[in-house]
């Protein structure tokens, strides 16, 4: 009998105790700690990273003519700037693929399609192209988010 | 153990993916020679049939295709990929298809210049 009536009264306080708290609490229960989605400020938002990829576009492009020896490396170095500065953006936990095309401007007809398979309410691409007289180049980057 | 995926299951396994990709663009474009007018709805066919194929293997991937096709002229066409993202789950696969019918007055074994990338995403929940 002395156990039990002790263990209620520990039990006791225990409840009795994070009353004050209790709103929090069951806040913090219905709020899942868990972050599946992100946040509003953290989604990737295609305006801004078009933006930054058109500034990486004409930062690498701009005045150049196409050379078929360069522009396998321009191709990298643009995706790689560009993967970069989706890192500084603050996207946490998403994921990013980067795709440059570089072609040359010989009045040919060139066509570039995607499709993707994710969850539109978090993942999102940009594009953005450049061209110039002798080149023309597309980035795309794909922002997915890691559950 | 259920809950756990095989490495099998989850590997992106680049014979199957090859063969998915050439298949849509052979179904898609065959042996056609460049046509402006038809191009939009190549492209169309060819992405959506790869990630239709690509849905079909029943794994737990999210997925990007892209296709390029450009006419062939000599021009010359470069790509990239930079990707951020987990080495043990994810990966990518390019696949350059040019295997098109001579061009009226060119020397050029082929006609149609494609290039077709698949990347795959792991959206497994951690």
């Amino acid at each position: 009998m002395g156990v039990e009536g002790e263990l209620h009264g520990t039990k006791h306080e225990k409840e009795e105790k994070p009353k004050d708290s209790v709103g929090a609490q069951e806040a913090g229960k219905e709020e899942n700690t868990y972050v599946i989605r992100p946040n509003f400020q953290h989604k990737f938002r295609s305006v801004m990273v078009k933006e930054m990829i058109h500034m990486v576009l004409t930062d690498k492009l701009s005045g150049k003519v196409y050379e078929p020896d360069n522009a396998t490396e321009w191709t990298r170095t643009i995706s790689d700037t560009i993967k970069q500065k989706l890192k500084d953006m603050g996207y946490d936990r998403y994921k990013f693929i980067v795709q440059v095309v570089i072609a040359e401007q010989r009045g040919q007809g060139t066509k570039m399609a995607c499709r993707c398979f994710w969850d539109a309410d978090t993942d999102s691409y940009a594009q953005d192209m450049y061209i110039n007289d002798s080149l023309v180049c597309v980035a795309a980057a794909f922002g997915v988010f890691h559950y | 153990m259920d809950e756990f995926q095989s490495g099998e299951e989850t590997a992106f396994v680049v014979d199957e993916v090859t063969n998915i990709i050439k298949e849509a663009i052979e179904g898609a474009i065959g042996g056609n020679a460049y046509q402006h007018n038809k191009v939009n709805q190549w492209t169309s066919s060819v992405v959506e049939q790869c990630l239709n194929q690509l849905t079909k293997l029943g794994k737990p991937f999210k997925y990007i295709v892209t296709c390029v096709i450009m006419q062939k002229n000599g021009a010359g066409l470069h790509t990239a990929s930079s990707c951020y993202w987990d080495n043990a789950t994810d990966d990518t696969l390019d696949h350059l298809q040019k295997e098109y019918q001579e061009m009226e007055g060119s020397m050029s074994a082929h006609k149609g210049k494609e290039e077709n990338r698949t990347d795959l995403e792991q959206s497994r929940p951690s």
